[in-house]
């Protein structure tokens, strides 16, 4: 189409619609996230065969997720009494599993399943993967369809930041860190930290893990510790030690050099605030 | 509460607050802690050391930064803006050397640095700096200053302060230590700025960066080992101090 000016347009018509970039993108997308896999160890997955429903029977249930409870679990509960991993959870997309190889570093991204050496229906699941929120619903689905919570404590440690906090409290007066906690109706126990005020909420896989729990009336409690940086802290870690936890933590001098160690791992990546 | 009023930084809200001016001073404690002590002849500036990774040369890691033969500053905050912010502060410097044929003293720098963030806080299209900034040095006829700016661009002189994480502790401890005879002592004023540190820092000395500027002379950054003489130093005293108590009761 030539114009007033000379140049030459494409021609464009209003009747067919040549956008179609669209659907383009929706090809782009997964169309089905990858379901995640539970492996048990060759000992469980045995004495899975022998049980009736194929659960892992449990009376204790922690579960950790995010870097400051994972911390927490790993300092205070794995590295000082006798833990033996004997599950892990993964996905069938290889890109994340690979990238959850190395361990040891701040990049270790696995979700593993730990039981008590001296109480073998005591279980610790670190879960140091993010959940898509869209997962969170297979990702809940097979832990409760793997092991058997309904006579269980389950205490699930998260963290979140302030910047998602709301209070009439302005941001700069809240004093960091501090724990929110929700329970199910079947857990009793008397709370040790404030409830979480409305309207905040909790978002994401422990959101859909506190669902479940309410709807199957398991006894379960979350505790959310609201942490000012994006970085650990040897406070925000800390802070999980109020919790009401299933399990007995023994602190020594070596936890808080472990602490230590472990912040300075990961603060000296932030080079943004100085 | 802070709905749309942060979304322009020149929009008050009906309150009266500039949601994205406090939302900066939130940086500004994600920041390191700094400490600056003024005594009579000496002005002392204490910062918690960043920790390097192990392949990083820490050359370029710093808090403490020289503005001009007699002026330097400290700031807790967004590292990347700071620099801006220094380099602009040394540049006024050499030209106010150059026109006026004079250094600039303490103050005028203090307020060109705090003019330059107010400026940020009342444009379009822009965002405030993320940073306070300790600044300390003698004036020509041989005053020792120390000012404090922050990111509003608001500045105040003080004898002692403290900018970055954990201030509001480190500022009531120097409030509660610093007297008028610590300021004739030089010592005193290195070790009240290393106290006041070691009130968060957690691993002592080895995580400390002390810049010290004495009447007439140059800024000099104090050795580790010298850090760690006056760390021993008040360890002892602390001591002592508790030894005394056991023995009143």
């Amino acid at each position: 189409m030539a114009t007033y000016f000379g140049e030459v347009l494409p021609v464009s018509s209003r009747a067919v619609d040549l956008d179609d970039d669209e659907d383009e993108n929706d090809d782009e997308l997964p169309q089905t996230l990858p379901s995640p896999v539970l492996q048990w160890s060759v000992h469980v997955q045995e004495e899975l065969n022998h049980s009736k429903d194929k659960k892992l029977s449990c009376s204790k249930f922690l579960l950790a997720y995010g870097i400051e409870a994972n911390a927490f679990a790993d300092i205070y509960l794995i590295k000082q009494s006798s833990f033996e991993q004997i599950g892990s959870i993964f996905t069938s997309s290889e890109a994340v599993d690979e990238a959850a190889g190395a361990k040891d570093s701040r990049r270790n991204k696995t979700c593993s399943i730990f039981r008590d050496s001296n109480d073998s229906s005591a279980l610790l699941c670190m879960c140091k993967r993010d959940v898509l929120p869209e997962e969170s619903y297979t990702w809940t689905k097979l832990i409760l369809d793997n092991i058997d919570l309904s006579h269980a404590v389950i205490t699930v440690l998260t963290s979140c930041s302030t910047g998602n906090y709301s209070s009439e409290i302005p941001q700069s007066q809240l004093q960091t860190p501090f724990l929110r906690c929700l329970k199910t109706t079947e857990y009793t126990a008397p709370a040790v930290c404030p409830a979480l005020e409305q309207p905040n909420m909790l978002t994401g896989f422990p959101a859909m893990l506190m669902t479940f729990f309410q709807v199957q009336k398991y006894k379960a409690i979350i505790f959310v510790c609201y942490k000012e940086n994006r970085f650990i802290e040897v406070a925000n870690v800390k802070s999980f030690l109020k919790a009401a936890l299933p399990f007995t933590i023994r602190t020594n001098q070596n936890t808080e050099t472990m602490l230590v160690d472990l912040t300075e791992k990961h603060a000296i990546h932030d080079m943004i605030y100085m | 509460m802070s709905d749309r009023y942060d979304r322009a930084i020149t929009v008050f809200s009906p309150d009266g607050h500039l949601f994205q001016v406090e939302y900066a001073q939130e940086a500004v404690k994600k920041g390191s802690t700094a400490v600056g002590v003024r005594g009579k002849n000496i002005v002392v500036l204490g910062v918690e050391k960043k920790a390097v990774a192990k392949l990083q040369e820490d050359r370029t890691v710093r808090k403490i930064a020289l503005l001009d033969d007699h002026v330097a500053l400290a700031f807790a905050g967004l590292t990347a803006d700071a620099r801006i912010l220094i380099n602009r502060a040394r540049i006024e410097c050499q030209s106010h050397r150059l026109t006026v044929e004079d250094p600039v003293t303490v103050e005028y720098i203090t307020q060109y640095v705090a003019q330059l963030k107010q400026r940020y806080t009342q444009s379009n299209g822009r965002r405030p700096f993320g940073l306070s900034a300790l600044i300390i040095g003698f004036d020509m006829d041989g005053t020792p200053r120390l000012y404090q700016t922050d990111p509003s661009g608001t500045y105040h002189e003080w004898k002692a302060n403290t900018i970055g994480r954990s201030a509001k502790t480190v500022r009531e401890f120097l409030e509660k230590h610093y007297t008028e005879e610590l300021q004739a002592n030089d010592d005193e004023c290195i070790k009240l700025t290393l106290k006041a540190l070691l009130e968060v820092v957690q691993s002592g000395g080895k995580n400390m960066e002390v810049a010290v500027m004495r009447r007439g002379k140059q800024l000099q950054m104090m050795e580790s080992d010298e850090i760690e003489k006056y760390i021993a130093e008040i360890e002892k005293e602390r001591e002592d101090e508790a030894e005394k108590k056991k023995q009143k009761k």
